[in-house]
């Protein structure tokens, strides 16, 4: 024990480079913490962004949801142009969901519900699709997606002979289960995967500065035991043994890394408030007030074990090295 | 010899740390040059040029501007424009950047499978790595939901393209189904990018209001102004004499005259400054020739009921009247003649064995056109018949031969060739039914941007952050490398400095040690700088595909290696006279 308060009593008084070593890990675990702050900083602010953003109202997917109505969605180039042609046993519930005005009947049986952008296609009521004479029921005055478009039966969709790909439409949220096709508005589920990725981004951020941080603390450890191999030898010649000696290196590297982290963790939440105050102040950027949440414990935590193992093993392999 | 004096165990470990360490700085260099470059200049597709964007807008994907302004400026020698929509959205919960595309020519170019459709329609062209990543082949119908509004559109893979640029990580459409996605309304898109004017002059021209005075004979009807988009801008009555001013933003005009169920185009200007006109043409008189016998008499009335005298000459009826539309008597028939310009008609046209043709007309957005003025002309310019009709449908009977139809609905004017027998024919007039008025003060706050302050609106919009701190973070991150290399540095020096001790005690000096020692190291130094480049590009690319708003981070290599070689040569050059000054001590 005595040993360890030596070795630590040189290190306070600045041997062994140990202020560059505390600097250095305070500065990387620094910056760990201010991403890591900002990053829970913005995951909170999207979360709160993500339910005040419009919900969506209608959901589309390849697998039947609840409540959902069954399309048959088939295209079909007529004249140069290329038609999207929807047919549905519902197409009453359909034309609902798609918040469409029509003017005239819904198909039935043989008939078509055409988009405006087609009226000129069907003369004199009628309209010819692969040879076929369809009468249109009516027009599809909005939205202007469906100028292009039309509606009919799926029994129409069969004589036309057109292969067709199944699609659910519902009304959120009966159909909340999975990630649909689509939803809109999808302004709920686009922050969500923004957010998503952005977190992903600044985490991978964070494990290159912990793996630089550890590779660099090894280097330094070496470094350092190799400034203060006269000491040790000293140590040695008073009866130390090589046991003594890298549990005291041990602790040591264990201060070291709880004093660098500490400092890191101080100067990473002033110096992420003051750069995020500063560019609010000179470019009118909203504040982001820095997070310390749980998942900042983490990091401190892997920070701290890994500057201090990698501090360790440099430590005592410039011990070994040295020879003493 | 230097790695003698060096000892090779220590050399390794020296190379393998300063390996993983520029590699890494370099990875995180490459992470944060990729946001702040490489997806803030894709967002708009944006390389060069200036930006048109709304003024207030938080980004590209918010913004509002005039379609009119980018088909005015295509219009000016040397200036190209084109307006895009970008509309963010997600498809099985992925992020989605689809771009409204007003001329595909660039997509078509670059097509790998499928093909890019001509015309507007329900289609869609994923690039590359959009469809790998989403999975989506051709011919696949994909259903998007607007980002704003309860709407899905369900669209057609035609085709999957590379450009070699962001935009292979996003998906076009044409650009009236991108402005459906975005929520805009007609008339409207995200952005124009300009190419050839320069970004205070582009500016000063968009948002200035400019003064257009019309002089005018006093006529009967009215002089109205369309947009490019044929948007009627302003109507001024004909009726009052003097000279009339009225305010507009820049763009390129048409002025119509127009009567009732009668247009002529009276000249088309651009407006780029205070302008004065002359209006004195629908003042003139125009001549129109009767094929009638002289026996017949044909009379002419004005819409007023006023009587047009005639005068029979080689041959036939002349009239000489102002544009608008006639009544004609002859042979027991009364027959409507347009009169915009030296105008023949022959009564006896429709004769012997009729056939029958449907001329269908519409709106651009498919609408209902409602009571309009039909013309038949023969191709040799003789007007065969002319009649009102109420609705979209015309049918008409007329002698076998080739016809062109005319379709006066004031101020739109618009002719279709057809024969008879045949199909009849589709005429589209050029403008929608109900559009929306912009109002003065959207021009007001358009501003011209460089593509590097269009991008850094849309990150900070994006992330929260801009590409200040973006910077400010990447310098932070290239000290703490540079501490970690020359950590490194020094614990190689360390690890040989017994060695360099005794050199030192043979004799060398300062410069033989640098010739010696330093020089190899900075040969190492320089070699893991470009390995550990190489290497950070392609653990970015294979292990870290990491992206923004759908957007991969593209690695960039030669920036990467030039900042890798930046760090190890500033890491060395403080190492080495970090030593020097020690030894020197």
């Amino acid at each position: 024990m005595s040993l360890t308060a030596s070795i630590l009593s040189i290190a306070s008084r600045g041997e062994l480079k140990v202020g560059f070593m505390i600097l250095t890990i305070s500065l990387f675990t620094g910056l760990v913490v201010a991403v890591e702050a900002m990053a829970q900083s913005y995951a909170r602010e999207s979360a709160a962004l993500r339910e005040i953003s419009r919900m969506a109202e209608v959901k589309v997917d390849t697998s039947p949801m609840g409540g959902a109505v069954r399309v048959y969605a088939s295209t079909l180039d007529l004249e140069g142009r290329t038609l999207m042609i929807l047919a549905s046993e519902d197409p009453g519930s359909l034309i609902n969901l798609e918040g469409a005005r029509v003017e005239g009947g819904l198909p039935g049986d043989g008939e078509l519900l055409v988009g405006l952008g087609l009226r000129t296609l069907a003369g004199e009521g009628v309209l010819k699709i692969m040879g076929l004479p369809l009468r249109v029921s009516g027009y599809i005055s909005s939205p202007a997606h469906l100028a292009s478009s039309i509606i009919t039966t799926p029994e129409t969709l069969r004589k036309i002979g057109l292969e067709a790909t199944t699609l659910y439409y519902a009304k959120a949220p009966a159909g909340a289960e999975g990630v649909p096709m689509a939803e809109a508005p999808s302004s709920s589920s686009l922050v969500g995967a923004v957010t998503g990725e952005a977190l992903s981004t600044l985490s991978i951020l964070g494990h290159i500065l912990t793996a630089m941080l550890a590779v660099t603390c090894a280097v330094q450890g070496y470094n350092s035991s190799q400034e203060g191999r006269r000491a040790f030898r000293v140590y040695s010649s008073l009866g130390a043994s090589r046991r003594m000696m890298a549990c005291s290196l041990i602790i040591l590297s264990l201060t070291l890394s709880l004093a660098g982290v500490t400092l890191g963790y101080a100067l990473g939440l002033a110096g992420s408030a003051i750069i995020s105050s500063t560019l609010s102040l000179a470019l009118g950027l909203p504040y982001v007030k820095p997070l310390a949440g749980v998942e900042l414990l983490r990091w401190l935590g892997t920070s701290y074990a890994l500057s201090s193992t990698a501090l360790s093993i440099g430590l005592l392999k410039g011990y070994r090295v040295d020879g003493v | 010899m230097a790695f003698r004096i060096l000892r090779t165990r220590a050399l390794l470990g020296f190379c393998l740390a300063l390996l993983a360490s520029l590699t890494m700085a370099d990875l995180a260099f490459a992470l944060l040059y990729g946001i702040s470059k490489g997806l803030g200049s894709s967002l708009g597709g944006f390389e060069g040029g200036v930006v048109i964007l709304q003024g207030g807008a938080k980004s590209v994907h918010t913004s509002r501007v005039p379609l009119s302004i980018a088909e005015s400026l295509r219009r000016i020698p040397g200036v190209e424009a084109q307006a895009v929509t970008l509309s963010p959205t997600t498809l099985y919960g992925r992020p989605l950047t689809v771009r409204g595309v007003m001329d595909m020519g660039e997509y078509a170019g670059g097509m790998v499978e499928g093909e890019a459709p001509k015309g507007s329609g329900p289609w869609i062209l994923l690039g590359e790595e959009a469809s790998r990543s989403l999975g989506l082949r051709v011919g696949s119908i994909i259903a998007l939901g607007s980002p704003s509004t309860p709407r899905t559109v369900l669209l057609r893979v035609s085709g999957i393209y590379r450009l070699g640029d962001m935009r292979d990580y996003e998906a076009a459409v044409p650009l009236g189904v991108g402005a459906e996605l975005s929520g805009l309304p007609w008339g409207m898109a995200s952005a124009i990018r300009v190419e050839g004017m320069a970004r205070e002059e582009l500016e000063k021209l968009v948002k200035t209001q400019y003064s257009l005075t019309i002089a005018h004979e006093t006529m009967r009807g009215y002089i109205t102004i369309l947009d490019p988009l044929n948007v009627q801008v302003a109507t001024l009555s004909a009726e009052k004499p003097g000279p009339k001013t009225i305010q507009l933003p820049f763009g390129y005009y048409t002025i119509i005259y127009r009567d009732s169920y009668i247009s002529a185009n009276l000249t088309s200007l651009m407006l780029m400054g205070d302008t004065s006109i002359n209006l004195s043409q629908p003042g003139n008189l125009q001549r129109l020739r009767v094929e009638a016998g002289e026996d017949q008499r044909p009379i002419l009335r004005g819409g007023d009921g006023k009587l047009i005298p005639g005068v029979w000459t080689e041959g036939s009826w002349l009239f000489e009247a102002p544009i608008g539309l006639y009544t004609l008597e002859v042979g027991g028939r009364e027959h409507l003649i347009p009169l915009m310009g030296e105008t023949t008609f022959n009564p006896k046209a429709i004769g012997g064995e009729l056939g029958r043709a449907e001329i269908r007309v519409q709106w651009q957005d498919g609408s209902e056109v409602k009571d309009y003025l039909i013309s038949i002309w023969r191709p040799d310019g003789t007007l065969v018949a002319s009649s009102r009709s109420p609705g979209t449908h015309t049918f008409i009977e007329l002698p076998p031969g080739e016809y062109e139809a005319e379709v006066s609905k004031p101020p739109y004017l618009a002719r279709a060739r057809f024969k008879i027998p045949g199909d009849g024919v589709n005429i589209v007039l050029p403008a929608v039914s109900n559009p929306g008025r912009i109002t003065p003060s959207l021009y007001q706050q358009l501003r011209a941007l460089s593509p590097i302050e269009a991008s850094s609106a849309t990150i900070t919009s994006l992330l929260g952050v801009t590409t200040t701190s973006l910077t400010a973070v990447t310098a932070l991150l290239t000290i703490l490398s540079a501490i970690s290399v020359i950590t490194i540095h020094r614990g190689l020096m360390r690890s040989a400095e017994d060695n360099i001790e005794v050199l030192r005690a043979l004799g060398a000096g300062r410069r033989q040690l640098l010739r010696m020692v330093w020089a190899k190291i900075l040969g190492l130094d320089l070699a893991f700088g470009l390995a550990s480049a190489n290497l950070a590009s392609l653990i970015q690319r294979q292990l870290l595909p990491v992206s923004i708003l759908g957007y991969g981070i593209q690695p960039s290599p030669f920036q990467t290696t030039i900042y890798s070689m930046i760090l190890a040569t500033a890491s060395w050059l403080i190492s080495t006279r970090h030593r020097g000054e020690e030894w020197e001590g």
